[in-house]
């Protein structure tokens, strides 16, 4: 949030009543038209998508769910001074024991190698395999040829 | 000086316009509070400016694209300032249109210069910087605003008089806002936006004479 962005409504409330003179009236009016022709010209190109619309509007009130989900009110939460001063809460190093080495290679099986298993490959197999058969029998007589 | 007849008094444009608020300053406070935990809320506060700014966005940058990234990231620091209840006494549409008015202007210097992450755009701002980027942000809403005006001498004016009070006229006549809008826009008090308007006038006024002084 940049400070500039809010309007301060002591500001704001001013009051803007000034005279307009009467000489710049026409002018005035004319740039009133043309500025609502110019707005008429560009309507279709300043009109947001309907998904863009749509999409935007979930993503923000999103923004809601999100704090009810976590239990939060949605406001910013900022930490107050610590109870705990600094000078308890030092990390200090601790001695550790040497501990036995702990076998844990034999809880798992040692895997054999992995047989990919392919529809596509077996029934070639079997196609060549059949073929074979096929031909060793009729070149040993068992199939008349 | 004619009595009742003042620049801006009226809280809505003159001309017949789909862009105009339908919330009262009143109602819209009232939802800018609720907003903060009410969703509902927030979802009126977004149907009622969503296109309206969208709308001022594209009128200044034509790429569709960077002008939905551009409302996606106004609509979302609304959404924070609500939420964070800063926006209590303030009006949700000043704010909107001034943040959308900020973002274009850093899309133009982001475009100029290569700004390290972490830092806002404006920092690096040295001289004329910011004066140029706000004008380089306007000069597409310039063209459209000059196509539709009928006479040649008043658009060959419009080039005559200095670029600050040329987005002025821009912000009061080509996008229509009233006069809490259009002074949030140009982050200036209300009264100070009129007296801006009636000296872009009476400069465009001035050079639409010497036009007419030259031509004859």
């Amino acid at each position: 949030m940049r400070p500039d962005d809010l309007i301060d409504p002591a500001v704001a409330a001013a009051d803007a009543v000034v005279p307009l003179p009467v000489d710049l009236r026409p002018l005035d009016a004319e740039l009133e038209q043309s500025g609502a022709r110019a707005r008429l010209m560009l309507h279709g190109r300043t009109q947001p998508t309907r998904y863009f619309v749509i999409d935007l509007r979930a993503r923000l009130l999103s923004d809601y769910a999100a704090d009810r989900s976590a239990g939060g009110v949605g406001t910013d939460v900022i930490a107050g001074p610590s109870p705990v001063s600094r000078g308890q809460v030092e990390v200090r190093r601790q001695s550790i024991a040497p501990a036995p080495p702990t076998v844990v290679a034999q809880a798992a099986a040692p895997a054999g190698p992995a047989v990919v298993f392919d529809v596509r490959v077996a029934l070639f197999v079997a196609a060549v395999a059949s073929a074979a058969l096929i031909l060793g029998a009729i070149g040993s007589g068992v199939i008349p040829h | 000086m004619v009595p009742g007849y003042f620049l801006r008094l009226r809280s809505k444009p003159m001309a017949p316009d789909v862009h105009v608020s339908h919330l009262d300053s009143a109602g819209e406070l009232d939802l800018a509070a609720r907003a903060q935990t009410d969703p509902a809320a927030f979802a009126r506060l977004f149907d009622e400016y969503m296109p309206r700014v969208y709308a001022f966005i594209a009128r200044r940058v034509e790429d569709r694209a960077a002008a939905e990234e551009l409302t996606a990231a106004t609509l979302h620091r609304a959404l924070r300032a609500v939420r964070a209840g800063v926006l209590q006494e303030s009006s949700f549409g000043g704010f909107v249109y001034r943040v959308a008015a900020s973002a274009i202007v850093d899309r133009v210097r982001r475009g100029r210069r290569a700004i390290p992450p972490g830092l806002r755009a404006s920092d690096l701002d040295e001289g004329t910087d910011r004066e140029v980027a706000e004008a380089i942000g306007a000069e597409a809403a310039a063209r459209a605003f000059a196509a539709a005006v009928d006479r040649n001498v008043l658009r060959r004016s419009f080039e005559a008089i200095p670029d600050a009070q040329f987005r002025v006229i821009l912000v009061r006549y080509f996008d229509g806002l009233d006069i809490a809008e259009a002074s949030a826009a140009l982050g200036c008090s209300q009264r100070s936006f009129a007296v801006r308007v009636n000296r872009a006038l009476r400069a465009l006024s001035s050079a639409l004479n010497n036009e007419a002084t030259g031509a004859a």
